[in-house]
């Protein structure tokens, strides 16, 4: 005679949590079983499969974010004469990379500087005016929404 | 619940309730000299027992709940809660808070400690991560944004070291 089956939703958690037992209400517990079954390489097809279906049904949500790569070079005016960063454009990077040096190159070093200047509480207030801004712009945009 | 954060408001709390927390992210970008915004204090803290539940009375009068998680969890936050978890996410009705147990390239509080450096802002003093050590834990974290503040931070750095900025204007207690 076979053992009765034990419950597995009646097995304690390993650290009960009452956000782990609101999560896990809705498992969907078959498939899982269902995975348990499978080899290893079964479950990696499975998960390949489930992907590409995935990636097919979101292909027309899809939009580029990513700006283009390599970054556009002289987009930005800095408005001032290159030669005057030259002292510090030859301090070496702390850690050297290719990456960070395409990045570097677009780096607005005249807001840096004025940025240096201020005392650190200075900075902070710039960065709350800049903070109250943006919220206050994202408040307008809502109620222009409605 | 509040997605604009309120950031004098939460660098007061987290001072004046005396956690232990060094500042990483945007807020220590900023005090290195890097304006941008936010839109959340991000911090490492001690995981000490007392320290967890100063962190607990300091931010359970403002509802914290998990960011991004669907309304209705039976979540509260308590240092049962927080010991069980190491970081986390949160909102609250002052706005958006991380709490660090660990961070990539940077470890634990206490081993972060060595590299951090006493700023003021908003009227209060804190612990926020040095300028190098910043550049390492954003290099660490490796996320297509954060290459775009390693290249700042450089620029800061570069700067810093050719000697462009006034001495006096760092305002570094430490």
């Amino acid at each position: 005679m076979s053992e009765p089956e034990i419950d597995p939703a009646s097995i304690p958690l390993l650290f009960p949590d009452p956000v782990i037992e609101f999560y896990l209400a809705k498992i969907d517990r078959a498939t899982i079983r269902e995975r348990l079954k499978m080899s290893v390489d079964e479950r990696l097809e499975a998960l390949q499969k489930q992907g590409n279906a995935d990636a097919a049904a979101q292909k027309a949500l899809v939009r580029e974010e990513s700006p283009p790569w390599p970054p556009k070079k002289g987009t930005i005016n800095m408005g001032v004469d290159p030669a005057w960063f030259a002292e510090a454009r030859a301090v070496p990077l702390l850690v050297p990379d290719p990456v960070i040096e395409a990045y570097l190159e677009d780096v607005d070093r005249s807001l840096i500087r004025q940025a240096l200047r201020l005392s650190v509480p200075e900075r902070f207030e710039r960065f709350n005016r800049l903070v109250r801004g943006a919220h206050a712009l994202r408040r307008a945009s809502k109620n222009d929404r409605r | 619940m509040s997605t604009e954060t309120d950031f004098p408001l939460v660098l007061r709390t987290l001072v004046e309730a005396r956690i232990d927390f060094i500042a990483v992210g945007a807020i220590a970008a900023i005090a290195q000299g890097i304006i941008c915004t936010t839109d959340d204090v991000d911090v490492v803290y001690a995981r000490s027992p007392e320290n967890m539940q100063r962190i607990v009375a300091a931010l359970a009068p403002f509802d914290p709940y998990l960011r991004g998680a669907p309304p209705g969890l039976p979540f509260r936050l308590d240092e049962r809660a927080l010991s069980h978890g190491l970081n986390f996410t949160f909102e609250t009705s002052i706005g958006n808070v991380d709490l660090l147990g660990e961070i990539s390239g940077g470890g634990s509080f206490e081993q972060l400690l060595p590299f951090a450096e006493t700023k003021t802002a908003f009227g209060v003093q804190f612990l926020s991560v040095g300028l190098d050590k910043l550049i390492l834990l954003k290099r660490a974290a490796g996320r297509a944004k954060d290459f775009e503040m390693v290249a700042r931070l450089e620029a800061a750095r570069q700067e810093k070291i050719a000697g462009q900025k006034p001495a006096s204007a760092e305002g570094s207690a430490r």
